[in-house]
This record gives structure tokens, sequence and C-alpha cells, in this order.
């Protein structure tokens, strides 16, 4: 080796040493750190002189050494305290610091609340995140599980109810499918219980339960026999029922529920976290989806376990060519087309995932804001305190000591703040629970509780904030100086400008994150006004949906039910302060009956496949009532025969168009002609966000949907009918109980299962938007109080600093103006400065919201452009305070001061 | 360090022991100690910095070595040289004369052969 490569080696090594020396004690390094240094600088130039390889083996052995040696160096020389040395000295700490926290009230509370509240918050927040997204499925393989339905590629329309031969042919599809299963959701009257009671309930093809691959908690699952017509009926229930109506009895298999009137015997209990299709079912009963029937599979719901390996989106190219195949080898009028989503049970959708993830983030930036405030507030805090510090060092308390005492303190803020939060935090879960939509929690509220995790992570939180937020002074406090310190030049000698930037920094900070999250209110609040301006198609102003719940029992065919209700608007239309009533078998946003039709004219079909189309049935009065528009043609008379019929717009239009009116069309190949005696204008017939709801055809009361469009199916079959009666009162809801009055006058026994204004119905669709509206409006005004509070804050200190300063410029001769600017000067670098940070977050951070916003751009300029005049606002009335008392600074006495 | 209770005697560790050996005779730097320690155990016993100096400073604490003043023909002057104290002599004296009688038992007990005289014995 050349001399001076093994000479600059050396020097390489040395200060590595040199680096690993500096974690020995203070007192060490300056007894013998020279000396070491030089003992292995010696010994290195040596070796390498010998070579590279030995030099560099000595280097490392040196290395290893000194690094044991860090250890061995920090053994105390007397026995430790009781308790080690992380025990007794933390205990002490402790004390300390709690003593320290009781001597100065005010700043504890304001902390432990501002930061508690932000907890819980966060807290809340976290409990519908894990309940929503990080509990998994319970299902085993549930990116496996799909849900199936039809798909029609020449109208690019999805539907869901596969037919029985559609369902045959798929499920023998092996090399996409392990198995296809069929399911209805329902409703049953269950007798042979406690007492008698309507439960919600799933028929199921016999080997779903198998597919979806949970095994009983008690008894078996269904045999594929089993559902067959004259097979004896089973079934299997939920585990709250076996819990709460059996008394969870294991000799209960085997008893037998009257379920609609026939025996069934329990052959089994699903376990506790067994959810299936939602939360609510109790029953699970077997059906044959192959059997006759009045509906031809319309409107059953499939499942799909896809074959090993595949996702839905995987899978996709495989049923694009098992679709081709099939139309080719065999065409059927439905078309062969499917579409794979996931299925609810895997899990929730994209929406939801994305709402509640956009909901957490801006929840975390609230956090953030309340922990700038609160380090903000905690650095001041300090600055005061420099006194109190110096007089501990200069006592003997070393650097590490003070710094370790401050963080106690911050770790006990951060335990109460996190005790608060999780008081708190339980109280915001139940509020915020009762006001989410349905679609937002899919488990059900019982489940969405704090738990041990939720526990552990608040706690971590609130520990990590609290350290934190002390972090700062924490690192001052432990470098005050003996000397400044003891005389009294500490009040003059403030804070250095470190500190000042310091602080600037947080507030800056807090203006900036403030700004994003209006930024994302703004946005979400003009999407939401979007919303709620779309054309629904008819009015709401002043119109009650009294929704009547007709027993079939008594009422068994529909013109027997339309004719009760036809007697009961009559009644109604005589009340005083009614004008006008109608009679309607649903109204939007219920979907009512839903049916696939294959549209036909007397020119030939209109569509090659079937389509999905809705249908009423209404009384004339409905169509001026809602204010639905005529477009072509007339609306209904009541003199209009039974095969009458108004279609709405978009129908119309598949179909050709105007021209329509006065032509016949029918709906099934097996169905009467109907005649088209007018086109409506379209509503949005399932709500605010449905796309194509506007299929919709309107029959008379006395038509017969039945026989007009044979391929439907309920949703959901009940024992009792749901039809509405529409009226205009401006009583308002005092009208209603007359209209019950007349109601039960007629019968007694007809239940009124809702009676609500209809455009409280219309609004409940776009519940969720609004949700997600109202949280953001509230984390942002929080944020905005947070930061206002931290631009006072800095101005009124800076104030107080400088009130000498002010009060010698006064006296030189300075106006009131002056001294302003030179406040209002600092607080608008602040609020400018942080806008302009925030702005630029708030543009990169849009686009994640942009699946939630309704024909809103993420960039939207006016959401961009009025958030930075409100904060200024804010912030310049934040910022005006401080400037008054500057103002008011009288000279004589600012000079006395010092 | 170990200090067993009623003012008996202090034990060394064998380290300590070498390094107080070594400056019995003479101050010297650090490097010096560990090329000594190496040369007289043979290299079985090869220090590093990282304990040497653990040790140093110990001893240091105790008072039983100081550091000295570097000798007038030493040219490098980041060498730092170390001495023995009269305390640290005595502790060292007291340690080897233990360690002779631990010897002595164990020569007793036909552990250890006793030392062959070269000399001839009195007496013959």
């Amino acid at each position: 080796m050349t001399g001076s490569a093994h000479r600059s080696l050396a020097g390489i090594a040395v200060a590595m040493y040199r680096v690993i020396l500096l974690a020995y004690p203070r007192d060490f390094r300056v007894r013998c750190g020279a000396a070491m240094v030089a003992t292995f600088a010696e010994l290195c130039g040596v070796r390498f002189a010998e070579g590279l390889g030995a030099g560099v083996r000595t280097c490392l052995d040196e290395y290893a050494s000194a690094v044991a040696g860090i250890w061995r160096s920090r053994a105390p020389r007397v026995a430790p305290p009781p308790g080690g040395r992380f025990g007794a000295g933390f205990v002490q700490d402790v004390r300390f610091a709690l003593r320290r926290l009781r001597a100065q009230p005010t700043v504890a509370l304001l902390t432990t609340v501002t930061l508690g509240f932000a907890l819980a918050a966060t807290t809340a927040m976290f409990t519908i995140v894990d309940a929503t997204m990080l509990r998994p499925s319970p299902f085993p393989e549930p990116d496996r599980l799909v849900r199936v339905v039809n798909y029609s590629a020449a109208s690019g329309r999805a539907y869901p109810g596969l037919t029985r031969e559609k369902l045959r042919q798929w499920r023998s599809e092996h090399e996409l499918f392990t198995a296809v299963e069929a399911y209805r959701r329902t409703s049953v009257l269950v007798t042979g219980g406690p007492e008698p009671e309507e439960l919600r309930a799933a028929l199921v093809s016999p080997g779903l339960m198998a597919v979806l691959g949970l095994p009983p908690r008690e008894g078996r699952l269904f045999t594929l026999d089993e559902g067959l017509a004259g097979a004896s009926n089973v079934a299997i229930v939920s585990e709250s029922y076996w819990r709460t109506r059996l008394g969870r009895d294991p000799g209960s298999l085997g008893r037998t529920l009257q379920i609609n009137g026939a025996a069934h015997r329990i052959i089994g209990v699903m376990p506790a976290r067994f959810h299936f299709p939602t939360g609510s079912e109790q029953v699970w009963i077997p059906f044959d989806p192959q059997a006759q029937g009045r509906d031809a599979g319309g409107m059953t719901e499939v499942l799909g376990r896809l074959a090993p390996g595949l996702t839905p989106t995987t899978a996709k190219p495989r049923v694009a060519a098992a679709v081709g195949r099939l139309e080719s080898e065999r065409p059927i009028p439905t078309g062969w087309g499917i579409a794979l989503t996931p299925s609810s049970v895997s899990g929730p959708d994209d929406a939801t995932r994305r709402a509640v993830l956009v909901l957490f983030g801006a929840v975390a930036l609230v956090l953030l804001t309340a922990c700038a405030n609160v380090a903000n507030l905690l650095l001041s805090r300090a600055i005061d305190r420099q006194r109190e510090f110096a007089i501990r060092r200069a006592l003997g308390a070393s650097r590490g000591r003070v710094f370790r005492e401050l963080l106690a303190e911050g770790v006990l803020l951060g335990l109460g703040a996190g005790a608060v939060g999780l008081a708190a935090a339980h109280w915001a879960l139940g509020a915020l629970v009762r006001v989410a939509p349905a679609g937002l929690l899919d488990e059900p509220a019982s489940n969405v509780s704090i738990d041990v995790r939720v526990f552990a992570f608040t706690a971590v939180v609130a520990l990590g904030t609290g350290v934190l937020c002390n972090l700062a002074p924490a690192f001052r406090a432990g470098r005050a100086s003996g000397h400044d310190a003891l005389t009294n030049r500490t009040k003059s000698a403030g804070e250095t400008p470190v500190q000042r930037h310091l602080r600037s920094g947080l507030v800056l900070l807090e203006v900036s994150l403030a700004v994003v999250l209006l930024v994302g209110a703004g946005l979400m609040a003009r999407s939401f006004t979007r919303l709620a301006a779309i054309d629904i198609g008819f009015d709401t102003d002043g119109i009650f949906a009294v929704t009547i719940g007709l027993d079939t029992a008594r009422y068994g065919s529909e013109a027997e039910r339309m004719t009760f209700l036809t007697h009961v608007a009559r009644d109604v239309a005589q009340l005083p302060g009614v004008d006008g009533v109608a009679i309607a078998a649903s109204v939007p946003p219920s979907p009512g009956t839903i049916g696939l039709a294959q549209l036909e004219t007397e020119g030939g079909p209109c569509l090659r496949d079937r389509t999905r189309v809705y249908a009423n049935q209404v009384s004339p009065e409905f169509f001026p009532l809602l204010g639905i528009r005529t477009a072509d043609g007339r609306m209904l008379r009541e003199d209009d025969p039974p095969t009458a019929v108004v279609l709405g717009r978009e129908l119309a239009r598949l179909c050709g168009g105007a021209s329509l009116v006065g032509k016949r069309i029918r709906l099934d190949p097996a169905a009467p002609w109907l005649t088209v005696v007018g086109i409506a204008g379209d509503v949005k017939t399932i709500g605010l966000l449905d796309e194509d709801g506007e299929l919709a055809f309107y029959l008379p009361p006395h038509g017969d949907l039945g026989a007009a469009l044979p391929m439907t199916a309920m949703m959901i079959e009940r024992r009792v009918a749901p039809r509405r009666l529409l009226l205009r009162s401006p009583r308002g809801a005092e009208g209603l109980d007359d209209v019950k009055r007349v109601l039960w006058a007629r019968d007694a026994g007809q239940p009124v299962l809702d009676a609500s204004p209809l455009s409280e119905l219309m609004g409940d669709s776009i519940r969720r938007e609004r949700f997600l509206l109202l949280l953001m409006t509230i984390f942002s005004s929080v944020a905005l109080v947070l930061a206002s509070a931290g631009i006072f804050g800095v101005l009124a200190y800076t104030v107080a600093q400088r009130t000498t300063e002010i009060g010698i410029r006064l006296a030189l001769g300075a106006t009131r103006g002056d001294v302003l600017s030179l406040v209002m000067r600092q607080g608008l670098v602040l609020i400018g400065a942080g806008t302009l940070l925030g702005l630029a977050g708030a543009f990169a951070a849009s686009r994640l919201l942009a699946g939630l916003l309704y024909e809103i751009d993420p960039r939207d300029p006016i959401a961009f452009a009025t958030i930075p005049a409100i904060v200024l606002g804010v912030g310049l009335l934040a910022a005006w305070l401080p400037a008054r008392r500057a103002l008011r600074v009288d000279p004589a006495t600012a000079l006395r001061v010092n | 360090m170990r200090r067993p209770a009623g003012g008996s005697p202090v034990t060394l560790t064998p380290v300590e022991f070498h390094v107080l050996l070594s400056l019995a005779d003479g101050e010297r730097h650090g490097y010096a100690i560990l090329q000594e320690v190496a040369r007289r155990t043979d290299d079985q016993l090869r220090l590093r910095t990282g304990t040497l100096y653990t040790v140093i400073k110990r001893l240091l604490d105790h008072g039983w070595i100081e550091e000295a003043a570097s000798p007038p023909d030493e040219t490098d002057d980041r060498r730092r040289y170390y001495g023995v104290t009269a305390a640290g002599r005595s502790v060292l004296r007291a340690e080897a004369q233990r360690l002779e009688a631990l010897v002595r038992f164990a020569q007793e007990k036909r552990v250890l052969a006793r030392p062959r005289k070269l000399a001839p014995e009195r007496g013959r």
C-alpha cells in the first residue's frame, strides 16, 4: 500500500472511530477520548502499513470493541436505585411532571381538552374504518365470491335476476365457477317461537351456505335434495335468534317453527359472525331456483364462487369467451351475457371505502392541526418557564434529565387527552352511527363499538401526540443556560429567532391544513348543491306519501287492493285542507315493481334483449299532483280501458318516441297488447343518483300488471303489500292523522307503514353525500378555529414581547397606523403563506375526492377561489385583536417596564 | 468492580491486573500497553481500545492510575501516558500475593507441579 493511500484510509477510519466515541458519556470522553483516538490511530496506521486486509480487520475489531465499551462505560458505579435505571427515575419524573401540571392548570386543561376532542374524532373514525374495512370477511377466500347479474352488451345495462336456463347453464361452466347459487331476500311470519313475529329471511338454494364456507355452530347445513318440492321443510336459524328466542338450547335442533303457516324443522344454527346477505336475516330456508312458478327467476339474486385463482377482474376474459361461445351455439332471448362484481359479503364497495378513507384522512389532518396548536401553546409556556429550568440546571439536573421530565409531562398530557378522547369518542360514535346512512356502515350497529384494537390505537396515538407536542419545548428546556436565565433578563431575552420561526412554522402548518380541509368541504358542498338541484322530474312541495300495508290475505288480488284504495282516496279528498289525492303502487324513490320486458311494437321488437323496466299503477290524479310533464299525447283518465298505458319518455324513445302515441305496445310475447295514450316526462324513479331508473311505465289502477309484465318479482315478498296514497296538504303532518282516521274507518286492520313528506323521501337517497358533507364541514370548521387560535396566539405573544419596542416607537413619533401595520404584517405573512401552501396541498390531494364528487371537477375553480377569501377574512379577524392591543400600548408605561 | 464487604482485599479482573502490571515498571501510553500485554501473554490476550479504555477509566476513577506527562523524548504528542499511583501499586501487590497463595495451594494439592529448582538444593 502506498503511504498516502493508507494514510487517507487511516484518516477515514479514525473519523469513523470518533463518531462511535460520541456515544460515550461526556466525562468519559473528556478524560479518555483523546487517548483513545490516539491509540486507535497508531494501531490503525501500523496495521494498514502491513496490508489492506489486516488494516480493515483491525479497524472492524476496534469498532466492535468500542461499541461494546459504550455499555460498559455506562455501568453504574453505585447500586442502581430500586426499580432499575428506568424504573425509579421514571416514577420520579412522572411525580414531578404531575406537580408541574397542577401548577399550571389552565394550560393542562386547554391542552387536554383540545387534544382530547381531536382524539375523540380520530378514534371514532378509526372505529368505523376498522368495522368497515379492516375486519376481514368471515368467509374463506372472500374475493372469489361474486355477484352474478345479467349484462346486455347491446344496451350496456346490467340487471339482476338470472332465468332458470341461464342459471343452469352457468352453473355448468366449471372453468369459471366452482359453484353458482341463488337466493332471495324475503320476510316471513314465524309462529311456534315465543311469540309470532315477522322476520327477515332468505330463501337460498341448498348448496349456497356450503359455498360461503362457514360451518354451522350447531347442527348441519342443507343437503342438496332439501328444498326440492315435496322434500320435508327445514330451516337454519341465526345465532341471535337461537340466543334470544330459543334460549341457546342445544335441544332446539329438531324443533319445529311455523314459517308462513308451514312447519319447518330447525336443522342448524349459524355462528354469530355469519351474515347473509345483509346483517338482518335470521332464518334461511332452502328453495329450488329451478322450480316452476309465476316468477320465472326474474329477481333472484345469484352468488357465485369463482374457480381458484380467479377474481372478478381476471375472470372477465373467460366470461367474454364463454358468452361468445354460448351465443353462437344456442342464442336465447335474454342473451347469455353476465357481469361479475365482488359480492357485498366480501366487503364494502369502492365508493364506501373511498368515503371512509377520505373522512379518516380529514380527521387525521384535524388531529395534526390540534397537535400543532398544542405544541405552540406548550412552546410558549416553555419559553416562559426558562427561569424554572435554568434553576434546575444550576442545581445540577443534567440536560437529559430535564428533557426526560418534560417528556414525562408530554406523556401525562397524552394519557389525559387519550382518556378524554375515549370517553368523548364513545358518545360521538353513538351519534355517528345513528346519523350515518345505512350504506356507509354495512355492519349492524352493534358491531361498531370501541374494542381492544381501537383502544390500543388510541393509546398509541395519544401518547405519540403528547410526546410530539412537548418535544420542542423539551429541547428548549434542556438548553436553558444558567446565567442569562437566573438574572432578570429572561423576560426581555424572550424567544430566540429559532423559536419564533418554529412557532410561526407551526401556525403556518395549521393554516395550510385548515385550507386543505376547507377546500375539501367546499368541493363537497358544491357537489351537494349540484345533487340537490337535479331535476327529479316531479314536484315534492307539500306532498305527503302515506304507505299503507294491505294485507294480502284480505285483499288477495291487485284489483281488490286498488279498489279499496280508490275508496279511501275519495274519502281523503273530502277532508278539509286536502288539495289533491292520488293512489299509486309506488312512488319514487321506491322502485315498485321491477320486471324484465321484451319490448315490442306492432312493427316488431324494439330491442333484441330483454331489459329492466319499472312498472307503476297510478290513478289519473298522479300526474298533475306530482307535476309530471306530459311529453306527448295525454295522461291517464278515469275512463281509460285496463289496457291503456302511459310510457316514460326514455322507454318510449327505445321504441320509436312520440310516434308511439295511439299505437300499441306489449312488454312480453305472452302479454296482451297495451295502447299508448301518452308519454310522460322522465322521473328519477329510484333516487337522485339513479342512472337508469327512467325506463318506466304507468298502468291505470284497474289494469292487469301481472298479465302485462309476466316476468316480475318483488324484491321482498311480504305478507303485506305496500301501496301509496299521495296527497297535497298544507296542514302538513297534522293532516295525516285525519287520513289515518279515514283509512281505519274503512278497514281498521290495515297498518300505515310510513307517512312522510315526499321531499324527505327523495332526500334520503343522497343521505351518504349529505353525511359526508356534514362531517367535512365540521372538521374543516374545527381546523379553521384552531388555526385562527394559533394566529391569535402568535400575534398576541409578539405584541406582549415587543411592548417595549412599540412604546419606544410610539414615543419617537410612530403613528398608530405604523404600529398596526407592524403587527398585521406578521399576521398577513402567516395567513398568506399558509393559504398558498394549503392551496398547493389541496390541489394535489383533491384528486382523492374524485369518486365522491357529483359533476364537479376536483380542481373546481370556484371552490379554490372562495376558500382563500374565507381564510383571509377569519385570519384577519384573529389578527385584529392583538393588533388593537398593540394600539392601546401607552408609551410611558411601556418604557418604564424593564 | 467487586468490593466484598468488610474491608477484605480487593480482587482485580484479569484485564485490570494486566494493565496495572504493565504500568508497574514505568509510565506507558495506550498503544504500548496493548503491545506489552499481547507480548506478555503470547498473544493470548489481545486487548482492544474499547476494553482497554473502559478499564483505564475505571482505574482512573479508583485513583489507582493517573495521567502522566509525556517523557521528554516523546515526539508524538497525541500519545497520552499513564502511570500507576501508590494506591494502585499496593492493590497490585495485594492481588499478586493473593494469586501466589492460590498457586501454592494448587501445588500442595499436586494440581500444579512444583517448579524444578535450577540452582542446586541447599545442603547438598
